[in-house]
């Protein structure tokens, strides 16, 4: 009798418990998109950070002088309107009457400010190697116009300047905060910046003051849910309502589901298995075709994929980009286990002891495989793929996983003991010049240049140069071709997909229109 | 009963140093150069030097311990080199999701375990003391990250009671709650009862029931009171295993708490904000530890000097 | 102790035992794991390490009893396998704990002052790091890894060990035959080796079966947290961190190894109480 009343002493309350818990309930959704996506940002500055998870906050906050929308056309943004005046001279003519978040006016001198902090300052921002280097100087002409100065006729240039990362920032900001700027950015952008909570989500408001008109949502918020299965079990409870980065495994149930719309478009990043050539014996080029030949990319596109994700080119441009020339990688290293076989036993590699290994002069074929991680879409499922199918072919491969940042970092430090890694590039300015140029000139290796593969082609280091400083355009076409003809066949990398900007949300977003550059995240259309 | 605990208060301080010596120790283990791992891509051997002045690097074993208890008695924990903020800040921020986490769990496990020990331990052998007994063994067998992933496939997926995770109010807190205090209810349920049968055979029980007394008297009154100590040392060690549970549940629900800090800087390789966040940690629970042995003085007078 | 006595004594303890059905039960649970990993290979239906991407995420049926993960692998088969990583590193780090444990403890407790003291002290250190925490630390510093979880485990077990050693001998140390060996002129040595460490085998031997359950738990944290072993080599804890991306359209990847370590966990649990109680039946818990 005792132990009955006992029991129900603390049984009950804990059950009244339980039902308020569930009883309060959540969000209302008063013009709130709320966002979820892998992970968070490092820092808000575009300076610091020139990767999806910090762009696609801050390109809402800042803008640049002028954009690429999502059919790749010239729109002019800060600037209303520009002219060549000479082979090295840009002149922008820009808007007046915008303000800054902080409410000082935008001048041609916040645009000079932004341009020497990040080309000159110290230290560069990440971004002045991706294509901005043959900028040598801003001069502002007056209030509302500025000159752009390259040292040498750079016909990229103009793609450069679309870059979402040379949005203009607010100098007066940049003083106020100082070091800590990259957690309090201003810009001139729709949206507002209003707190940011590390790893958990980050508030932006609605710009009453924005030049265009204020924009139709009132508040949006990033969060962070790193597991793809959660973002999408949050989008299904109401709890956000738009997933970037959607899981593959459930694209076809939420595509059958009235209530969600997938939104998606051909994107402009390549995922790659990138050969790091100054380490043998990927340095051998057989060796290089037989990995090519025993990738099955079918396979990992229809089941590690899903649909989320196209086939790819042998370029590591996309067919969108200005440039680009290639054909179906699975035409030129179709899946071929035999081959590559073949391949390996022609150079050396032959499986003498009958373990299924191959060996050369008594040591096995071991790699070691330092893959992307939590950054691309399925990155370390594939790495395992491939691990398991080179094992097929007699190749051992040993995986190093770090964490993204830490692995990016590792990859771009000038030692780099790992024969294969895993990478997506993304030609941000969608010129053939910005990839060719920074990636395969023998001499910018890393640190400096972002030549990971350690490619050295002198051919291809003279056309790439030469395409720099043409302007002709169908002329730089021709010459990119040959360069991409040359770099497909000495095969540094194995292209494995080409993304698809894809979102997921319930079905009262409208106007979202995906960009083939994963960064440019454009909010300011949005609405319920 | 001062002196008690003033002589308490001083042996903590070895440990803490301890604790920080073995900490920075572990700095020289590291293989390879930190300074180089950390700047990766920036590492030119002038920013190596830098960041090696930076990080004590440079200097002996000793003198970059002493600075380290230096500075920590300043409430200087360091930089995060990934962050670039000061690793106190990050820890400021962070802290109160995870003690509120911890707070609500430990709650739970009292709320439970106190009241359920009790009981069954009147009834040894009673089916209710079986399935209990079955239960917490259970309960304590299970991973807790795997409990919080069937949690969540359960009340999230299937019932959509409660969200997958993030920060927010009850509703939020409820299934991370619940997860970190499985692995511990299991535990403390077994001491309780264990402890409550040790007492109840003792002869001022039988004296107290022959007196009279109403069994809920005699169980709540006389022997869990005097078989709370091993139940107050259990739940000491316990909020050392809810310490490493919540960076695991944490990491499960997305909590933004000191657990998915510790994550973080795990992954990153973040050896400063390692260092602090161990630190803080350990001192904290050297800290509960104090209190646990001063409890034991204020639950039965007896016991206090040694 | 008169041989007699000795047999007597072993002879109560294993009826008690036996006569515990859930140590039975426990005992049986941890010798079809031991049994699993050692003979995995031959028992083992397929390959795990054999992707098979078409047939992704099978739930079970009657070719994969356990069904398949997210690259098609046979699930009961990773599991299986699983098992033999999970014994082995457990194991191990144990091993490393009662290596050291019992010798400062032997040490502390046998000279007991000054030298007890300091031994103790540091043990208190180590002590004084929160659960998991120190194994992170050492294995993030020193890298993901086989041996540094061992390493990390293990260090985070000397002090319990060492701590219960220490108070099995101080319990008998003053004993007689301790005097009398000492007064014979018995080495310190000498007397640790033959007289006093039989004596602390039974509380050790009872920890050991406990820990093995936390040492379990530990190692898949670790795991759990990207800490661990690289893949492919099947490891429960990997298989539930992987599987949770899949955890709406194939529940059955993440789950069922959890139940694998649950089970394990709760052999030696249930193993290291028969023991305790077996040893000491006042102690009813």
């Amino acid at each position: 009798m005792t132990n009955r009343r006992l029991f129900s002493c603390f049984v009950i309350p804990l059950l009244v418990l339980t039902a308020l818990t569930i009883v309060c309930f959540g969000s209302a959704r008063d013009n709130t998109l709320v966002i979820a996506r892998p992970s968070d940002a490092i820092s808000l500055d575009s300076n610091q950070e020139t990767t999806a998870p910090g762009a696609w906050v801050y390109s809402n906050i800042i803008e640049p002088l002028i954009i690429l929308n999502p059919d790749m056309e010239l729109q002019a943004r800060l600037a209303t309107s520009w002219e060549f005046l000479s082979d090295t001279t840009l002149r922008f003519y820009l808007r007046k009457g915008v303000t800054f978040h902080d409410g000082t006016p935008f001048t041609a001198e916040a645009v000079k400010f932004t341009f020497d902090r990040a080309l000159f300052g110290e230290p560069r921002a990440n971004w002045a190697s991706l294509g901005a280097d043959p900028i040598t100087e801003i001069k502002v002409i007056d209030d509302y116009t500025v000159d752009i100065i390259t040292g040498n006729p750079y016909g990229p240039i103009l793609s450069t300047m679309a870059m979402v990362y040379t949005g203009i920032v607010s100098p007066a900001a940049v003083e106020k905060y100082g070091d800590e700027y990259g957690r309090h950015p201003v810009g001139t952008g729709p949206f507002k910046f209003e707190e940011w909570r590390t790893r958990d989500h980050i508030t932006l408001v609605a710009n009453e003051n924005y030049w265009r008109g204020r924009p139709a949502l009132d508040k949006v918020i990033f969060r962070v849910i790193p597991e793809e299965g959660s973002r999408m079990l949050s989008l299904q409870t109401g709890e956000v309502d738009l997933v970037l980065k959607p899981s593959p495994a459930e694209l076809p149930a939420f595509a059958a589901d009235p209530a969600f719309n997938i939104e998606e478009t051909n994107g402009l990043r390549i995922f790659y298995l990138e050969f790091n050539l100054s380490q043998p014996p990927v340095d051998d080029i057989r060796v290089r075709h037989a990995i090519a030949y025993a990738i099955d990319k079918a396979s990992i596109l229809e089941n590690i994929l899903e649909g989320a994700a196209s086939p790819t080119k042998t370029s590591l441009l996309a067919p969108g980009v200005f440039g680009f020339y290639g054909w179906d990688t699975e035409e030129m290293y179709p899946y071929d286990k035999q081959k590559a076989i073949e391949l390996l036993n022609k150079a050396g590699w032959t499986d003498e002891d009958g373990n299924g290994f191959v060996e050369k002069n008594g040591e096995e074929l071991v790699l070691s495989f330092m893959p992307a991680k939590g950054r691309y879409l399925k990155d370390i499922e594939i790495a395992e793929a491939i691990q398991a199918q080179l094992r097929e072919v007699g190749i051992r491969v040993k995986l190093v996983i770090f964490e993204w940042a830490t692995a990016f970092s590792k990859s771009r430090s000038a030692e780099l003991p790992y024969h294969l890694l895993s990478f997506g590039w993304v030609t941000t300015n969608a010129d053939a010049d910005y990839t060719l140029h920074s990636m395969f000139i023998s001499e910018l290796t890393p640190p400096t240049g972002w030549n990971s593969f350690r490619y050295v082609n002198t051919e291809v280091d003279r056309l790439v140069k030469l395409g720099r400083v043409t302007v002709d355009q169908d002329e730089r076409k021709e010459i990119y071709a040959r360069a991409q003809v040359l770099i497909a066949v000495d095969c540094p990398f194995v292209p494995i997909y080409t993304t698809k900007e894809m979102a997921v949300l319930s079905k009262d977003v409208q106007d979202l229109r995906m960009h083939p550059v994963e960064y440019n995240l454009d909010l300011y259309p949005v609405h319920y | 009963m001062f002196a008690y605990f003033l002589r308490r208060l001083l042996l903590m301080i070895p440990v803490i140093l301890g604790v920080i010596l073995v900490v920075t120790a572990t700095l020289d283990f590291i293989p390879g150069d930190p300074a180089e791992l950390l700047l990766g891509q920036f590492a030119t051997p002038e920013s190596i030097q830098t960041l090696r002045h930076e990080l004590n690097l440079d200097q002996p074993f000793f003198v970059r311990y002493l600075r380290y208890v230096g500075d920590l008695f300043c409430g200087n924990l360091g930089q995060s080199i990934t962050l670039k903020r000061a690793v106190s800040e990050e820890i400021m921020e962070t802290l109160p999701a995870t003690l509120e986490l911890t707070g609500v769990s430990m709650l739970l496990v009292l709320v439970v375990s106190i009241p359920l020990g009790t009981i069954v331990a009147a009834k040894p052998n009673s089916v209710l003391d079986n399935i209990v007994r079955l239960f917490s063994l259970a309960g304590l067998s299970m991973p807790v990250f795997w409990t919080g992933i069937v949690l969540v496939l359960f009340f999230s997926l299937n019932f959509r009671l409660f969200p997958v995770g993030g920060y927010g109010g009850l509703r939020h807190l409820f299934l991370p709650a619940v997860t970190l205090a499985s692995a511990s209810i299991g535990m403390v349920t077994r001491m309780v009862r264990s402890s409550v049968m040790e007492v109840l055979r003792e002869e001022y029980i039988t004296s107290a029931r022959a007196k009279g007394l109403k069994e809920w008297t005699v169980l709540f009154k006389h022997a869990l009171r005097n078989g709370l100590i091993p139940v107050v040392t259990v739940l000491g060690s316990q909020v050392g295993q809810m310490m490493g549970g919540a960076i695991l549940t944490e990491s499960v629900f997305a909590w933004p708490g000191l657990g998915r800090l510790t994550v973080h800087a795990i992954f990153r390789r973040d050896f400063v904000l390692i260092q602090g966040v161990v630190v803080v940690l350990a001192l904290i629970y050297v800290l509960v530890n104090l209190l646990v042995d001063l409890s034991y003085a204020l639950i039965n007078p007896r016991i206090s000097y040694q | 102790m008169s041989r007699q006595t000795k047999a007597g004594n072993r002879r109560r303890v294993l009826r008690r035992f036996l006569r515990n059905r859930l140590a039975i039960i426990g005992m049986v649970i941890v010798a079809i794991y031991i049994f699993i990993a050692i003979f995995a290979p031959l028992i083992s239906p397929m390959d795990p390490l054999k992707q098979n991407l078409s047939d992704k995420r099978i739930p079970p049926n009657k070719t994969h009893l356990l069904g398949t993960d997210q690259f098609g692998r046979d699930i009961l088969s990773r599991i299986l396998y699983g098992t033999q990583y999970a014994l082995l590193v457990s194991s191990m780090s144990i091993l490393l704990s009662i290596v050291f444990g019992t010798l400062f403890g032997l040490i502390a407790g046998y000279f007991g002052g000054v030298i007890d003291e300091v031994i103790m002290r540091i043990m208190d250190i180590f002590l004084a790091f929160p659960y998991l925490l120190l194994a992170i630390l050492i294995v993030s510093a020193l890298g993901p890894g086989i041996w540094n979880t061992i390493l990390a485990i293990g260090i985070w077990g000397v002090p319990i060990f060492a701590r219960q050693t220490r108070g099995a001998v101080i319990a008998i140390r003053d004993r007689e035959f301790i005097q009398a060996a000492r007064a014979i002129g018995n080495r310190a040595i000498r007397i640790m080796a033959i007289h006093l460490f039989p004596n602390i085998i039974p509380p050790i031997v009872v920890y050991a079966a406990l820990y093995m359950g936390y040492a379990i738990l530990m190692e898949s944290a670790l795991t759990f947290l990207g800490l661990g072993i690289q893949p492919p080599t099947p490891s429960w804890a990997e298989m539930i961190a992987s599987g949770r991306n899949y955890v709406v359209v194939a529940p059955h990847i993440a789950t069922i190894p959890g139940l694998a370590i649950m089970l394990a966990t709760l052999g030696f649990n249930l193993l290291g109480d028969g023991l305790r109680d077996a040893l000491d039946p006042r102690r009813s818990v």
